[in-house]
């Protein structure tokens, strides 16, 4: 049985975990901004309730 | 619409029929198995490029193409995209590349032209998993059959719509293509042993639709990287279609689509993951040494 022989070029390419990571700090900001707008709506609607 | 001929009743007919038939089926099956692979043009604008093939081996997940769709080896790695699984989103396509290295450099004389992408475990996940073909379905040993159908699928660039700039979502239109393959003299004129290759006939005029209708089919440009399944003509009864090679590139003259054997892609892999080594089946038909240097980001 006559062999075949050849070699290969590898490379990668990966996620960009410095962008992936940039977003999760900007969605966690999202979630604080938010966090404090749903606590202040609260604090507004049980407050008018109670006057 | 248009008319049908009405069939006669002759055994050549009744072959053709089954033939046509039996790839017509199994092409409905398979369409799962493979997806178009897009490059950013100038502006982000994608441009289809090729095919390529879910394949499964193991826990790790694969594509399967021709190495020329990755770029030019040697200039540069090229980023290419697929379609989301579910969206139609383009997503990068990542993970580690290989592809077989030309002799000379030239990526025209590269006739093994094998490229192969593992997968991130991240894009793998978001694929369905019975989208991959598994090792149950391939068959390194067939060195060629002159009687059976051989079954040819890819996203040519003729027929596909162009995608949407703005939202980057595509829908490329796939084409499958049974026919027979070609003698081993004529890959022997290419340049390629018959032992490594098949040449499968692309004869673009009188080709016919799965109801018998005639036309001229398009130009295979953009099925590169596409599979080629030997087709069972009972499929229909359980007999299973198997995984043979991968579709290389379209030689107008010779009328026939070239196509590496799978035994040359599942070395390519047992290199780039040896750890596999006990799982990839061995071909009784081919002796393959595949060497590779260490792996560079």
């Amino acid at each position: 049985m006559q062999a075949t022989s050849f070699s290969l070029i590898p490379w990668q390419f990966l996620p960009d975990i410095e962008a992936e990571q940039g977003l999760v700090a900007a969605n966690r900001e999202l979630i604080t901004g938010f966090e404090q707008k749903i606590q202040a709506s609260l604090a507004r609607i049980w407050g008018e309730e109670d006057n | 619409m248009a008319k049908h001929k009405k069939p006669r009743n002759g055994v050549s007919d009744i072959a053709k029929h089954l033939f046509v038939r039996s790839a017509a089926h199994e092409a409905k099956k398979r369409r799962k198995h493979i997806c178009p692979i897009f490059r950013p043009k100038s502006a982000m604008e994608p441009e289809l490029i090729g095919t390529g093939v879910f394949f499964a081996v193991g826990n790790m997940r694969f594509v399967l193409t021709a190495a020329h769709i990755f770029g030019a080896a040697g200039v540069g790695h090229q980023e290419l995209h697929i379609p989301n699984y579910r969206t139609g989103k383009l997503t990068e396509l990542l993970g580690t590349y290989v592809r077989s290295k030309p002799d000379d450099g030239e990526d025209k004389n590269d006739l093994n032209d094998v490229g192969v992408v593992l997968l991130e475990k991240s894009l793998a996940a978001q694929i369905e998993d019975d989208s991959f073909v598994k090792l149950s379905s391939v068959d390194v040993d067939d060195t060629g059959n002159f009687q059976r159908p051989y079954l040819a699928m890819g996203y040519p660039w003729r027929v596909s719509p162009k995608a949407d700039r703005r939202s980057r979502v595509v829908t490329a239109l796939d084409r499958s293509y049974a026919a027979n393959l070609l003698g081993h003299e004529r890959l022997v004129k290419l340049g390629v042993r018959p032992d490594t290759h098949f040449l499968l006939q692309y004869a673009k005029r009188h080709a016919h639709t799965e109801f018998g209708q005639e036309i001229t089919a398009p130009d295979p440009d953009g099925m590169s990287g596409g599979p080629l399944w030997r087709v069972e003509p009972f499929a229909e009864q359980g007999q299973k279609s198997c995984l043979v090679g991968i579709i290389l590139k379209w030689f107008r003259l010779q009328g026939g689509l070239l196509v590496v054997r799978l035994p040359v892609v599942l070395a390519a892999i047992e290199q780039l993951c040896p750890d596999l080594a006990n799982l990839i089946p061995r071909t009784r038909t081919l002796a393959i040494e595949v060497t590779t240097p260490p792996l560079t980001p």
